[in-house]
C-alpha cells in the first residue's frame, strides 16, 4: 500500500488514502483526536471502489464486472494504488487508480462535492488526447507531484514486472502537458531506467516492488528521489565460466528434466484427484504408487533433483533478496525544478 | 569433454575478466534517465541498520509529519501497517528509527489488507 496524506473531505485534517492488496481504497480520516479506523471509500451505490478482483473476509477472491468502463475494460485488472486528485478541474477530488496486472490507469470521477465526495459507479480509463495511458508491467503505486515545477500536477508511477528480480520495473512520470483547463498527463516518461535484469554484486538499486515519491529530502530546491523495494543482488564477484559454466548448464538440463517430469506427474495427479476428499487423495496416491511399473523410480527421482541443485548451489555464487529505501539526490542545479511538495487539492486550493 | 572445445570457453572467460569491470560501471551509469539526473542510490540507515529491511514492500512517502519544514519519511507496507522515520535536524540527511504512526485508540494505525 502508498498512502497518500491529503485533506479528503476538506474539513481542515489530512486524511490517510491507500488502496490495499484487497483490491480496494481506504481512508484513514484525520480528527482532532487523531485518525479514525480506516474505512472503505464508497461510490454512490455504496460499492466499493475497485476494478475487478478483490478481496473480502467472507467470500475470499471475487471477480466482478460493475466498474467497468463502457466497452469493457482492456484486462482484468487488480487494483493496488490509488490517489485523489482533481482531475477534471471541478474543485473535488477525484481518484485515479493503478492495476497491478497489466499497468492500465482509470479515473473515477467525484459527482459530489469537495466536502461529501460521491463517486461514479464507473471506471474510465485515464486519457490524454484520445490515448489510454498505460504503464509497462504492472502499477504498484501512485503520487501527485509537479516535476517540471509548472505549478500543474504531474503523475509519479511506479511499476514492477514480478516478484523476484523483474527486468522492467521503472519509475516514471507522467507530465501534464495541458497549460490551462482540463489535465492531460503524458504517457510514462522514465525517470529511473528500467531494471535490466543484470543481477548485481551487492543491493545497489531495487529490482522489484517499487515505491516511489519525491520531495526536496535535502532542501536544496530540487526534487529528490526515494523509492522502497527490493534489491535481488549476488555475493559473489566471481563469473561462472570454462568449465564450470559447462558442468552447470549440464546440471541444469537434467534438473529441468527431472522437474518436468515431476510436473508432468502432479498435472496428471492434480486432474484426477481434485474433486475428492482428502483421504481418498490419500488412497489413490497409495494405490498409485503400488501400481507404478517401478515405485522406486520416483525415490530416484526425487534424490536425484534434490543432489543437482546441490551442486548448482554449490558453483552459483549466493543469491540474495532485501528491502530497504534508497534515496537518489537530484543533481539538478537548484532553482530548475522548485517546486518541493507534493501537490495535494489541499494545497493546490490554498495556492488559488 | 575434449581439450579443444574447452577453449574458446576459456578464451571468453578471460576476456570477459578483463571487460567486466567496466561493463558493469556501465550499466550503473546508464541507469537515469537524461531528464533526471540523480546520484547514485543511498540505501537509508538508522542506527546502523537499514530502513524498510523488516517490512514486507515498504512504500515511502515524504510528509512532514511533526511540522518542523523537513521530509519525514512515512513507511507504508503490504500488510497495512504504517510507519514515521523522522528527519533529523542538521545539514546531512539523517533519520530517527521509525515508530508507528497512531490512531484515535492510541493504537498503531493499521489498514486492512484482506
Amino acid at each position: 500500500m502508498s498512502p497518500q496524506f491529503v485533506d479528503f473531505d476538506l474539513d481542515g485534517h489530512l486524511d490517510v488514502l491507500t488502496a490495499t492488496f484487497d483490491g480496494a481504497v481506504h481512508l484513514a480520516r484525520g480528527t482532532e483526536d487523531g485518525f479514525a479506523k480506516p474505512e472503505h471509500v464508497l461510490d454512490q451505490r455504496r460499492n466499493r471502489i475497485v476494478l475487478n478482483k478483490f478481496f473480502t473476509t467472507k467470500n475470499k477472491w471475487q471477480t466482478t464486472k460493475r466498474s467497468d468502463p463502457r466497452g469493457g475494460a482492456p484486462a482484468e485488472g487488480h487494483l493496488t494504488a490509488c490517489v485523489a486528485m482533481d482531475v477534471d478541474g471541478d474543485g473535488d477530488l477525484d481518484l485515479i487508480l493503478g492495476d497491478h496486472t497489466k499497468g492500465f490507469l482509470y479515473v473515477r470521477r467525484n459527482q459530489g462535492s469537495a466536502r461529501s465526495a460521491k463517486f461514479a459507479t464507473k471506471n474510465e480509463r485515464l486519457r490524454c488526447g484520445g490515448k489510454a495511458l498505460q504503464v509497462p508491467n504492472g502499477v504498484m503505486s501512485l503520487r501527485v507531484v509537479d516535476w517540471n515545477g509548472d505549478q500543474r500536477s504531474d503523475l509519479l508511477v511506479t511499476s514492477t514486472a514480478g516478484f523476484g528480480p523483474a527486468p522492467g520495473s521503472g519509475v516514471y512520470v507522467c507530465i501534464d502537458q495541458s497549460q490551462q483547463g482540463a489535465w492531460c498527463p503524458s504517457q510514462p516518461i522514465p525517470l529511473l531506467a528500467e531494471y535490466d535484469g543484470h543481477l548485481q554484486l551487492g543491493p545497489e538499486r531495487v529490482t522489484s516492488g517499487l515505491y516511489a515519491d519525491l520531495g526536496d529530502v535535502d532542501g536544496d530546491g530540487d526534487l529528490d528521489l526515494i523509492v522502497g523495494g527490493y534489491a535481488t543482488w549476488r555475493s559473489s564477484a566471481a563469473e561462472v565460466s570454462g568449465r564450470p559454466s559447462y558442468a552447470l548448464a549440464k546440471l541444469q538440463q537434467e534438473s529441468l528434466a527431472l522437474a518436468k517430469d515431476t510436473a508432468r506427474s502432479a498435472r496428471e495427479s492434480w486432474h484426477v484427484t481434485r474433486e475428492m476428499s482428502d483421504a481418498e487423495q490419500l488412497q489413490w496416491t497409495r494405490k498409485r504408487f503400488l501400481k507404478a511399473k517401478d515405485p522406486m523410480k520416483l525415490f530416484a527421482i526425487g534424490a536425484k533433483r534434490q543432489e543437482l541443485e546441490q551442486r548448482i548451489k554449490h558453483i552459483l555464487p549466493n543469491e540474495h533478496k532485501q528491502p530497504f529505501l534508497w534515496i537518489y539526490q537530484n543533481r539538478a542545479v537548484a532553482g530548475e525544478r522548485k517546486l518541493t511538495k507534493p501537490m495535494t487539492m489541499a494545497n493546490r486550493t490554498a495556492a488559488k | 569433454m575434449p581439450m579443444p572445445t574447452l577453449l574458446p570457453l576459456l578464451l571468453i572467460a578471460g576476456v570477459a575478466a578483463v571487460l567486466g569491470p567496466r561493463l558493469h560501471s556501465q550499466s550503473v551509469s546508464g541507469e537515469q534517465s537524461p531528464d533526471a539526473d540523480f546520484a547514485a542510490p543511498v540505501r537509508i540507515q538508522v542506527g546502523g541498520e537499514f530502513l524498510g529491511t523488516k517490512r514486507n514492500y515498504p512504500s515511502p512517502v515524504f510528509h512532514d509529519v511533526n511540522g518542523d519544514g523537513r521530509h519525514d519519511i512515512v513507511i507504508g507496507d503490504l500488510g497495512g501497517s504504517i510507519t514515521v522515520a523522522i528527519q533529523r535536524e542538521g545539514d546531512a540527511i539523517a533519520f530517527e528509527r521509525d515508530y508507528p504512526i497512531l490512531g484515535q485508540n492510541q493504537q498503531p494505525l493499521r489498514f486492512h489488507n484482506w
